[in-house]
């Protein structure tokens, strides 16, 4: 009966086909704004959580409390700070390293190009602690007792057209390029130059202030503790709580709820687009049920009780938003594909992700078919209270 | 056996009622082959209406095979149609996305026939009315002649046992109208109850008895049965 039914479906739609492909495409945009939607934000999600993962959870990091720029490169441009870390290792129980990061734009020159460039001044032993992060795809960080070796983020090197063994001045001393990190989502570590501490210090004859501080804590070391011990020096050295102590899970939880909230802000317009599709498909049906009436007439003079009838064209109408559902998926993940291909060729720097699972296409599927059955629904009705005579007599 | 009693049959059109049959009385016998006739507005829409069970009278009884069918329910009622009724209309009113085939199926797949059953049956229908060579045609591939034969077909589908024919030869020519007609009595001759409503005397000819409607009620004054009979005589001939 369902197959009969189904075939009964096609018929009706290819009889119309145009009035029926309009309606679909009604849904196929909805369809398709939602699902490239969905699969950039949870590639957007997904890519956040490599990240993270990359740095580690267990990291807990001390700025200055101006600053409420997100993502862990944007942290960098803070406002330094006095704060003496040293003192943490040896005070806090259950660090793995501490470190301070120095960050500053300086005049940079590689063979014919030069500029302003932003540099970071960080111990060998601090990127050294976090290996997933600040991964050389080429040479290696430098050692701890060397002065003049620079590591270049990817689109750095790239930029400047520098590999291992180059040279590259800035400012006044001359560094030769050690390594190249491998690419990450964070466009400032990409832009950016390496240096020892020590000598971004010397360079800028900047002692005391710091932009950030980086504690990797200890495995199964109690991360809230820490923090808890982390904000009392901090308060104790500089006399009040004016420092922001934050770990890595924090940042991710509170990126994933802004994400979320876009997400479910864009998802909402998509919806609304989604909502048209259906209100087309109900146009449709409300006339395909006015144009139909004798035939619906027919059909329950032949027999037809009022429950088959409902069925015929609900499953008209679902079968225009599977139809829909499934070109707007296929669309929608081509949209996804195309953005994330696009993309960067207008927006340098970007790297966008797009992730779609079998599961969720499944879901879209179904309701998308939901979607035509509940739009189907009260045109439906209409046809199947129609009083026989009355639908016969229908001119 | 069809009986109706005492009934009246009123639709409101806005703030005006139309009061269409006024108390009725008739009955048909099991293999009667009756046309209804009469000017139009007399109720003789209203009257097949109510004898193809599509509708229900305001007041009195409909009998059919002595079972009450004037309270029943839309589905009830679309119950006893898909059983006893088969009906047959001017304008053929096939279902143009099927085939003839499918026409004749359809009435079959509301009673839950499977698919195999089904297409026997209609091919079997449509050889039976001549139309075995054109089982895959569409409505608008064939004749108007061709598709009342379908229509005919299709109202043969689930065996009932009565025939209800409005005006089924009114948008044909006079030979196709012919075949529609001898099509009819055959199926009389096989013991179907056959109810005709009809303006043309031709077609009326070949029924046994007319039944005259005027003013919502049969008129008994009208000598019809004498043009029947002669066309009757000449077909059996």
């Amino acid at each position: 009966m369902l197959l009969d039914n189904l075939q009964f479906a096609a018929r009706s739609m290819l009889h119309r086909p145009k009035r029926s492909w309009l309606t679909i495409i009604g849904i196929l945009i909805g369809v398709a704004a939602v699902v490239s939607l969905i699969s950039l934000g949870e590639g957007m999600q997904e890519s956040i959580n490599q990240e993270f993962e990359a740095f580690g959870y267990n990291v807990v990091m001390i700025t200055a409390h101006a600053d409420h720029r997100l993502g862990m490169g944007e942290l960098a441009g803070t406002h330094n700070f006095k704060f003496d870390w040293t003192q943490l290792a040896h005070h806090v129980q259950g660090t793995e390293a501490v470190g301070g990061v120095l960050i500053q734009t300086l005049y940079v020159r590689a063979g014919k190009r030069e500029g302003y460039l932003m540099n970071w001044g960080m111990d060998s032993g601090l990127m050294q602690a976090f290996p997933a992060y600040y991964k050389p795809v080429e040479g290696r960080i430098f050692n701890a007792d060397e002065r003049q070796a620079a590591v270049l983020g990817a689109d750095m090197a790239k930029d400047l057209e520098l590999s291992v063994g180059d040279k590259l001045t800035v400012e006044t001393q001359e560094f030769e390029v050690v390594g190249v990190l491998e690419k990450r989502n964070d466009p400032d570590v990409n832009r950016s130059i390496f240096i020892p501490m020590q000598t971004m210090q010397d360079l800028m004859q900047e002692y005391e202030k710091i932009s950030y501080v980086l504690i990797r804590t200890a495995q199964g070391a109690d991360v809230k503790t820490i923090v808890t011990h982390v904000r009392a020096m901090a308060q104790e050295q500089r006399g009040k709580d004016d420092l922001n102590v934050h770990t890595t899970a924090d940042m991710k939880d509170l990126m994933q709820s802004l994400v979320g909230i876009l997400r479910a802000a864009l998802s909402g317009i998509a919806a609304i687009s989604l909502l048209v599709g259906g209100v087309g498909v109900m146009n449709t049906m409300y006339t395909a049920v006015l144009e139909r009436t004798r035939e619906i007439g027919v059909m329950k003079a032949v027999g037809a009780r009022r429950r088959q009838v409902l069925g015929f064209f609900v499953l008209e109408s679902g079968f225009m938003g599977l139809v829909g559902g499934l070109l707007g998926s296929l669309t929608g993940l081509g949209i996804a594909w195309g953005i994330k291909y696009l993309a960067p060729l207008f927006v340098p720097d970007t790297s966008i992700e797009v992730s779609f699972s079998p599961g969720l296409t499944l879901a879209v599927l179904a309701l998308s078919f939901a979607l035509g059955v509940l739009a189907g629904w009260l045109p439906a009705r209409k046809a199947a209270t129609l009083p026989p005579v009355e639908a016969l007599r229908y001119e | 056996m069809i009986e109706l009693e005492n009934v009246h049959k009123r639709y409101a059109f806005g703030e005006t009622e139309v009061h269409a049959l006024r108390g009725l009385n008739l009955k048909i016998e099991t293999g009667e082959f009756v046309a209804i006739m009469g000017p139009s507005g007399s109720g003789k829409s209203t009257l097949l209406h109510l004898l193809g069970c599509l509708d229900v009278p305001s007041a009195g009884i409909v009998r059919l095979d002595g079972k009450d069918v004037s309270r029943l329910s839309e589905d009830e009622l679309a119950q006893v149609r898909s059983k006893k009724i088969g009906f047959v209309f001017q304008t053929f009113n096939l279902i143009p996305t099927l085939s003839g085939l499918g026409n004749i199926e359809l009435p079959l797949q509301f009673q839950g026939i499977q698919r195999k059953q089904r297409s026997a049956r209609a091919a079997a229908l449509l050889e039976k009315v001549g139309l075995g060579g054109r089982i895959h045609h569409k409505p608008s591939q064939l004749s108007g002649g061709e598709r009342q034969r379908v229509a005919i077909a299709r109202a043969l589908a689930s065996d009932p046992s009565i025939i209800l024919a409005d005006e089924p030869t009114g948008n044909l020519d006079s030979e196709a109208g012919d075949t529609i007609m001898s099509l009819l009595s055959q199926l009389h001759r096989e013991g179907k109850t056959i109810i005709l409503v009809t303006h043309n005397p031709e077609a009326a000819a070949y029924t046994n008895r007319s039944i005259l409607i005027r003013d919502g009620k049969v008129d008994h004054s009208a000598p019809l049965s004498s043009i029947s009979n002669r066309k009757v005589q000449h077909v059996a001939g």
